[in-house]
């Protein structure tokens, strides 16, 4: 029989029914994207940030020139790893900064790099702007270097020291300046959050090695991602907050709405507890599709502002599905909940006399 | 043993608004008793009384040996349930569910639906071919009788009717009053509200009220007796 | 008589009244606190992220080619190109001064430390100056560099130590050659005396730093700068900003010149300083641009989403109390109302109703967006008055766009049936 009215109560109210459940479903779709959101918001922040290269330095202890090359196996355990060696080789009678790197491993590092032409294969050769002015370089064109003529690949512009350098195959470089297998230092980048923890280990594993955390790197990362997370962080609850309250003044105002109804079936004999368990009923199927919806809604619109904004798709949906369920469901039962109170408290006397 | 009384019940709103003033009566099993008077004098309170919507301020009501005052708000659902029966003047019916259901939801409050029961009850007030209709499809009168069937339906010791005929024309103001008659002819006890003399004449006892306070009693016995070119309904 | 059937209208039912101003207000709460921190938290991140240091670095025009490793310069000192110091305030007079958060100048000398090449670099640490505007500003690298740290005391900048020698030397370098703070060192020629240990992380823990006057006067070079480096705030760079300006058109360039992209503030410089040239540090600038790019985007996205939610919410709202109140109107046709007159009455309740929620949310999410502008920046929020007037508005907009279509269903219904129910 209950089933019966239900039913037939909502089909009789169905625009209002049909607003409400569009508003419930708009709530929740909106505070499961910003859950989505915000749960993934530090990885993707992070992954940025790598663009900013290298967040540690080792170089030789005590002041010697170089380190070796051994040591990148041991850098290679906690990050992405480059070796650079130095050396002073006279172009044209003048002096020049030649710098050496492996260019497989110095492309995750440089990705702000801008590189007219091409980065250099084995035999050639990538040159500051600034050398490339100064000697009127282009890419293709060809440069004498201790006594071997290599092939420009492209010229690099990067505002930094680079710019007055030239950069080859640290193998040739070695060669040139006859270091053998040694590197100036070593840039590395590590995940920001075990920076502290890879200096320390590196330091132990690496004795004849000074290790440096480049702190305007790390401080300012560490700052933006946390201003940035605690902002979401605020803003989703405020959302949650504020769709919470909609939600339960939405169907407050719906049990409002029937309250001669309710104030009938009351006179009649209806119990508290029936009757709310009709409201709850009803209330719950809407709710439950709002929010079920909502969350559809939601988690597809987080991974599409994830696309569209950082152009790598939505991490680990599956960490973020239990606080999003937990959030639907609570606002499910809230709508519930929030009329009960209501329905207990609307007195026959009062409603019937047409107030 | 009165099945219905009121002990000095003042029911008050406000400390200048006394709706009923330290008034007692009794009301006998299958008595029909008219509480009449102007509006604003209290009528329709001591309906809500009766019926358990409303607690008095002041004094006793006990029905069926029970004070409703003490009962908890679960205790006065079952009583709505089971021990009365209400009629609205505006009728009230849920208005999205047919004269059918309108009938089995009491039933329902009361114990298990039962259709054929329900059906029954209607044919008795002269809707059976009308079970199926919403309350918009049907006329201020058909309504009334719905109404009056849905309160009938759990064999209520008591009917409380508020202005059962007032919003209803001449000719379905008498269905509705014949149908009150042969429910009092079946011995239900009646308690109805009106304002009209006619409406009143025909129970055993008219009370008068006015502003909060009984008036007058006239048992329908010593209005014949008093005026007997009256006609006998 | 208008006023006063809407006052009664609105009060005769003031839960139903309430409800409905609340759903408008919550939306409006929303709505404004998002946009609130939306048009902050650009301004907020770039600062954050101008703690890395300078993001343009400005040489001399005719530099020839630098010979530095790990920040030693291997070429001899004569001849070398410059700046001149004079030039410098000229920095906070581009139009674009207030986005030039800080800027140090740089002149340094390579000296032999032990067996070693080592720069001494001569800077401001933080430095009082009056540019052209009159008022007296400070910057330096403290200001440039706020993640550098000394142990011991920084080098005081102000002018009357002019002849004072002092040094702060880094901790690395410190470590090898066994110096503390108080400890004094031989330099071109002079004792200095070790005020502090800077530490960096970067290759400023092998160098030395001291005054820029001092080096200056101990290596005659009085009144000169080698390089210049700029920290600024920007707006990233988009298609706009990378067309070569010679080419754009008159309009085209005043927008350009306007709008502070990186190179338009280098530009700029560079009409300061003649002789000199700017040039974006892509590390910083590139990074910076695309990140604030994308902070800016999701909190557009995410304020867009809210806002579409908020007006959801209003027009659910509204559109349910009119749907409720179909026996109201019926009895209003019935006492022979125009549909006009209904129809007045109707939006204007709304519009109240629309307005005050408005009103109230508005404000209630300018409070709630400054408690996370300070919680999270530590900074009051910047709301531009606009903000709230234009929620307002559009909280009565979608108030009585939402009230249109079931006011209109309902204004075409049979009266008789509408009343039956009351």
């Amino acid at each position: 029989m209950w089933l019966r009215i239900v039913g037939k109560a909502m089909r009789d109210r169905w625009p209002r029914v049909t607003l409400a459940l569009a508003a419930l479903t708009v709530a929740s779709g909106l505070s499961t994207a910003l859950l989505a959101l915000y749960a993934d918001i530090e990885s993707k922040l992070r992954g940025q940030f790598r663009g900013y290269g290298a967040n540690l330095v080792l170089s030789a202890a005590g002041g010697a020139p170089t380190l070796p090359l051994s040591a990148l196996a041991e850098a290679d355990r906690h990050g992405e790893a480059a070796p650079i060696l130095y050396s002073v080789q006279t172009i044209r009678g003048e002096p020049v900064v030649l710098a050496g790197t492996d260019f497989r491993r110095i492309e995750p590092l440089s990705q702000y790099w801008e590189v007219r032409g091409q980065r250099p294969a084995a035999g050639e050769a990538l040159v500051g702007v600034a050398v490339a002015e100064r000697f009127q370089l282009r890419p293709g064109d060809s440069l004498d270097l201790g006594g071997e003529s290599r092939p420009i690949s492209g010229v690099v512009v990067t505002g930094g020291p680079e710019d007055s350098q030239i950069l080859l195959p640290i193998q040739d470089a070695a060669r040139l300046s006859g270091a053998g297998e040694q590197a100036s230092l070593i840039a590395l980048r590590v995940p920001a959050v075990a920076v502290e923890q890879a200096r320390q280990r590196l330091a132990q594993a690496l004795p004849g090695v000074e290790v440096r955390v480049l702190r305007a790197v790390v401080e300012s990362e560490a700052g933006a991602v946390l201003k940035i997370r605690g902002t979401m962080f605020l803003l989703t609850l405020l959302v949650l907050a504020i769709t919470i309250l909609s939600v339960a003044n939405n169907f407050g105002a719906m049990v409002h709405q029937r309250r001669v109804e309710i104030g009938i079936l009351k006179a009649i004999g209806g119990g508290d507890g029936r009757l709310a368990g009709w409201f709850a009923a009803e209330a719950a199927a809407v709710a439950l599709a709002g929010s079920l919806a909502g969350f559809l809604l939601g988690t597809l619109a987080a991974r599409a502002l994830t696309w569209q904004i950082f152009r790598q798709p939505a991490g680990t949906a599956w960490g973020t599905l239990p606080a999003a369920l937990a959030v639907t469901v609570a606002v499910a039962v809230l709508a519930v909940v929030a009329p009960l109170n209501r329905i207990r408290a609307i007195q026959p006397a009062v409603i019937l006399r047409g107030e | 043993m009165a099945l219905i009384e009121l002990v000095e019940v003042t029911k008050r709103y406000s400390d200048a608004l006394r709706a009923l003033d330290q008034v007692s009566l009794r009301i006998d099993p299958g008595e029909w008793v008219a509480i009449l008077g102007p509006s604003g004098s209290g009528k329709t309170t001591l309906l809500n009384l009766l019926g358990g919507l409303d607690q008095p301020s002041e004094g006793q009501v006990q029905v069926d040996g029970a004070d409703l005052g003490r009962l908890n708000r679960r205790q006065l659902a079952r009583y709505r349930a089971e021990t009365v029966g209400f009629v609205f003047q505006q009728f009230h019916l849920i208005p999205y569910l047919t004269a059918l259901e309108n009938v089995m939801v009491a039933q329902y409050f009361h114990s298990l639906t039962d259709e054929a029961e329900a059906r029954r009850a209607l044919e008795k007030v002269g809707l059976g071919d009308r079970v199926r209709h919403l309350p918009p499809q049907l006329s201020g009168g058909e309504q009334q009788r719905v109404s009056i069937a849905r309160a009938l339906i759990n064999q209520p010791k008591i009917l409380l009717a508020d202005e059962p005929t007032g919003n209803l024309d001449a000719a379905n103001e008498q269905t509705v009053l014949e149908i009150l008659d042969a429910v009092h002819r079946e011995g239900h006890t009646i308690l109805m509200v009106t304002h009209d003399e006619t409406v009143g004449g025909r129970a055993d006892r008219r009370v008068y009220l006015e502003h909060g306070r009984v008036a007058g009693v006239v048992s329908r016995e010593a209005r014949l007796k008093f005026f007997p070119l009256e006609p006998i309904s | 008589m208008f006023l006063r059937l809407l006052v009664r209208s609105l009060a005769r039912s003031p839960r139903r009244s309430l409800s409905m101003a609340a759903a408008v207000a919550l939306a409006s709460a929303i709505t404004t606190a998002m946009f609130g921190v939306l048009l902050d938290i650009g301004d907020r991140v770039s600062r954050e992220l101008r703690r890395l240091g300078a993001n343009l670095l400005v040489s001399p025009q005719s530099a020839a080619l630098a010979v530095q490793i790990g920040g030693v310069d291997y070429r001899p000192l004569a001849g070398a190109a410059w700046i001149p110091d004079s030039a410098l305030p000229r920095l906070k007079s581009t139009f674009w001064r207030n986005n030039i958060t800080a800027f140090a100048p740089f002149l340094p000398v390579t000296v032999e430390l032990g067996d070693r090449k080592t720069a001494v670099v001569g800077t401001w640490f933080r430095r009082q100056f009056a540019p052209a505007s009159g008022e007296t500003l400070s910057t330096g690298v403290r200001d440039l560099n706020p993640t550098w740290r000394v142990a011991g005391n920084w080098i005081e900048d102000r002018l009357a130590d002019a002849g004072a020698r002092e040094i702060l030397v880094g901790s690395a370098l410190a470590r090898r050659a066994a110096l503390r703070p108080g400890d004094r060192l031989r330099l071109l020629g002079e004792d200095f005396l070790v005020r502090g240990l800077l530490d960096t992380g970067g290759e400023e823990d092998d160098q030395i730093f001291t005054r820029l006057e001092t080096v200056q006067s101990l290596t005659e070079r009085p009144g000169q700068v080698a390089r210049v480096q700029v920290g600024a705030l920007t707006k990233p760079e988009d298609a706009f900003a990378r067309q070569d300006p010679k080419r754009m058109t008159r309009e085209e360039y005043d927008r350009w010149y306007c709008t502070p992209y990186l190179s338009s503030i280098a530009h700029q410089i560079q009409e300061q300083i003649p002789a000199a040239v700017a040039r974006p540090i892509r590390r910083a600038a590139e990074n910076e641009g695309r990140i604030l790019g994308q902070v800016r985007l999701l909190m557009l996205l995410v304020c867009l989403a809210a806002m579409i939610a908020a007006g959801l919410m209003i027009w659910s709202a509204t559109a349910s109390s009119v749907l409720e109140r179909r026996g109201e109107i019926a009895l209003m046709k019935a006492l022979g109302a125009s549909d006009g007159r209904i129809t007045a009455l109707f939006a204007s309740q709304a519009g109240f109703v629309g307005a005050s929620g408005g009103a109230l949310g508005a404000a209630a999410g300018a409070a709630l967006g400054h408690f996370v502008s300070l919680a999270v920046f530590a900074l009051p929020l910047d709301l531009p008055p606009l903000l709230p007037v234009l929620v307002i508005l559009a909280a009565v907009a979608v108030s009585l766009v939402g009230s249109a279509a079931p006011l209109r269903a309902s204004l075409s219904w049979p009266v008789a049936p509408a009343l039956k129910q009351g």
